[in-house]
């Protein structure tokens, strides 16, 4: 194995795959600094230019550019509390409090050396694991696929908000608006109001947007102050940067847990790679001794979404080489690019090119490091973004979200929608509803409405009865009445 | 805690509930459409009347001057008025103009000089032409969007 391991790093350090790597990292952060755009924006972007290249070349073109896509994103969500792509809204939630409190530049530290270290971590697992994980894989079918969603909004909706009913709500209204459009069973457009934009449901983008940046870009117009609060800006140095990265070692637990927790989910099939941060965050919360001080600023809450944000990448990217089946939309896309480098990914794939399976954690590996490093020499001047006065900064953000959401899909309704998304956003923010666990409910809506079809017509209502799946049910109970075992408990003896 | 926060949750249970409604008596849709929807729905509603209970009952325990507190928040009119305008400048003079033409406008009038306007403005020209068109390939419609053809 070792062998195999140090001959697919020869491959992937020759001069040409490292130089189109190099090639690909300002690209991806370039995109991933622009929101709206995504990951597989990315890919979609670099498949063209990847036509004649060799199959690891192009490769390792695509792959470094979707690594680095997750950094530049990163840095918005933190600095302007614009999440890059949909994983990073984790992001914000503590990140951009933190900038706020003048703390921006640790924050940037603390989530480039966790995505770094935790995109190596997923690497990692991916090398070893990719010979042995077909048979766990398999073990997951639509029931447990299914719990495991509903599992995820549960977790963040109980555990990320102040009023954990207020989570409930909002992470079922985000279920709710992902079953818009054309139903996955017989296909009649369902609530579609005769609006043909809603035919195909509402979109990603305009609702990750809206949510998000609306309610603080209005903030900013309306108060017209910078982002950093006057008098709490302190002057972003490398020293800081570094301060933030060495608090990922302060919380290896968190780290580990995180990235642990980024990995499992990246490999289900089907789950969505949009669960892992958000998960990772609501675990870290859990565990934490002062769980209400998240969400004000704490540094935790950045190193546990990026650790498994892009530990998940090395995740996805198991099923995606072991079974041909793509972890995230993302890899399915990827899936497309292997084929077209006359690539078959699966259980044959593994037995013919293992170097060159063991050589993309490589590749992935490089590219978190790479761009980390690269944002980490950009980050003391992205930082003086948040010294701009808001009468400033917030004409500006709001143009490029209209841009962004438009270019996602080319609809001028995406625009819109944004708007829409945004009036939601003010008032679930002004009443405390859990805008990440709406987010995250929306992503997986789909996912766990065919879960449950699928589980419905392959077992009956018996679906639940399945061990995998009574396991994941109980452990998801401890996990969410735990930290609220007085209160339980008092019920309990009140009833 | 203000009792402006009962109509969220209230409208919100209304409108899904005259959804569901609407799609399984008057659109007709199958049990098999409708039954996962149903399901969401039911149990957003339950939820929703749990939230509004449990809000009236804090309002009893709480005194007057905390329900009256807000959140540290604020929006003005005015602020959400400048951001739709982003919406009738696009409108008016597409996608590569009109955020050029908003940010000039909005800026100038907000205070910054000439000079701060017509770059900022000048960069969103570069980002939306250079790097979205040119670079990135994305068509983002140069003419107003009234524009016939």
């Amino acid at each position: 194995m070792l062998g195999v391991i140090a001959s697919a790093g020869g491959l992937v350090f020759q001069p040409a795959v490292l130089i189109t790597m190099l090639l690909a990292l300002p690209i991806g952060i370039v995109i991933g600094l622009l929101p709206g755009l995504s990951g597989i924006t990315a890919i979609a972007f670099l498949i063209p230019f990847s036509y004649g290249m060799e199959p690891l070349t192009g490769l390792a073109f695509l792959l470094a550019a979707y690594a680095a896509v997750s950094q530049g994103g990163s840095i918005t969500a933190i600095l302007l509390g614009v999440p890059g792509e949909v994983p990073n809204a984790a992001t914000v939630i503590d990140g951009y409090q933190l900038t706020k409190r003048g703390h921006g530049g640790a924050a940037i530290g603390a989530a480039l050396m966790a995505s770094a270290l935790g995109g190596l971590f997923g690497c990692v697992v991916l090398a070893f694991l990719l010979p042995v994980m077909q048979p766990v894989i398999l073990s997951f079918a639509s029931p447990e696929n299914f719990f495991l969603s509903l599992a995820g909004v549960s977790f963040i909706a109980v555990l990320g908000a102040t009023s954990p009913v207020r989570g409930l709500v909002a992470g079922m209204l985000g279920i709710f608006l992902s079953l818009f459009g054309y139903d996955p069973v017989e296909g009649v457009p369902r609530f579609w109001m005769g609006f043909e934009y809603l035919l195909d449901g509402f979109r990603l983008v305009p609702l990750a947007l809206g949510l998000f940046a609306l309610p603080e870009i209005l903030t900013l117009m309306t108060t017209g102050r910078s982002i950093a609060q006057p008098g709490k800006v302190e002057p972003i140095t490398y020293r800081q940067v570094a301060e933030g990265a060495l608090a990922v070692f302060k919380h290896l637990g968190i780290f580990f847990r995180s990235s642990v927790l980024g990995t499992l989910i990246g490999i289900m099939p089907g789950v969505g790679g949009s669960t892992a941060p958000f998960v990772a965050y609501a675990a870290a919360r859990q565990t934490a001794e002062n769980p209400d001080t998240f969400g004000q600023g704490r540094i935790e809450g950045v190193i546990a979404p990026e650790a498994s944000s892009n530990a998940k990448e090395g995740g996805a990217l198991v099923p995606t080489l072991s079974l041909g089946i793509p972890g995230s939309s993302s890899m399915a896309l990827l899936l497309g690019a292997f084929l077209i480098f006359g690539l078959q990914p699966g259980p044959d794939f593994l037995k013919k090119h293992m170097d060159i399976a063991i050589a993309l954690a490589w590749i992935v590996a490089f590219a978190n490091v790479a761009s980390s490093f690269g944002m980490f020499l950009l980050s003391r001047t992205l930082t003086y973004v948040t010294r701009v006065p808001g009468r400033v900064l917030a004409p500006i953000l709001l143009a490029i979200i209209v841009i962004g959401s438009y270019s996602t899909d080319n609809s001028v309704a995406d625009v819109f929608f944004a708007f829409v998304f945004g009036t939601l956003g003010v008032v679930m923010e002004r009443y405390q509803y859990n805008r990440a666990a709406l987010l995250l409910g929306f992503v997986l809506g789909s996912t766990i409405e065919r879960n449950y079809h699928v589980s419905m017509a392959a077992y009956g209502a018996s679906f639940v009865l399945r061990p995998v799946s009574i396991g994941i049910i109980a452990i998801a109970l401890i996990l969410i009445l735990w930290p609220n075992r007085k209160r339980v408990a008092l019920l309990w003896r009140r009833a | 805690m203000n009792r402006a926060e009962l109509i969220f949750p209230a409208a919100l249970s209304a409108v899904v509930a005259l959804l569901l409604f609407s799609g399984y008596f008057v659109l007709h849709y199958s049990f098999k459409v409708i039954a996962f929807p149903l399901l969401t729905g039911a149990a957003l509603c339950a939820l929703c009347l749990v939230d509004i209970v449990m809000t009236m009952r804090s309002f009893a325990a709480q005194p007057a001057a905390e329900q009256a507190q807000d959140s540290d928040r604020t929006f003005s009119l005015a602020s959400l008025a400048w951001a739709l305008s982003l919406l009738l400048f696009v409108y008016a003079f597409g996608f590569v103009f009109g955020p050029a033409l908003y940010l000039l406008t909005y800026l100038r009038i907000h205070g910054s000089s000439w000079a701060l306007s017509f770059g900022v403005a000048g960069a969103s020209l570069a980002v939306t032409w250079g790097l979205f068109i040119n670079l990135l390939r994305i068509l983002l419609p140069i003419q107003p969007l009234w524009w016939p053809w």
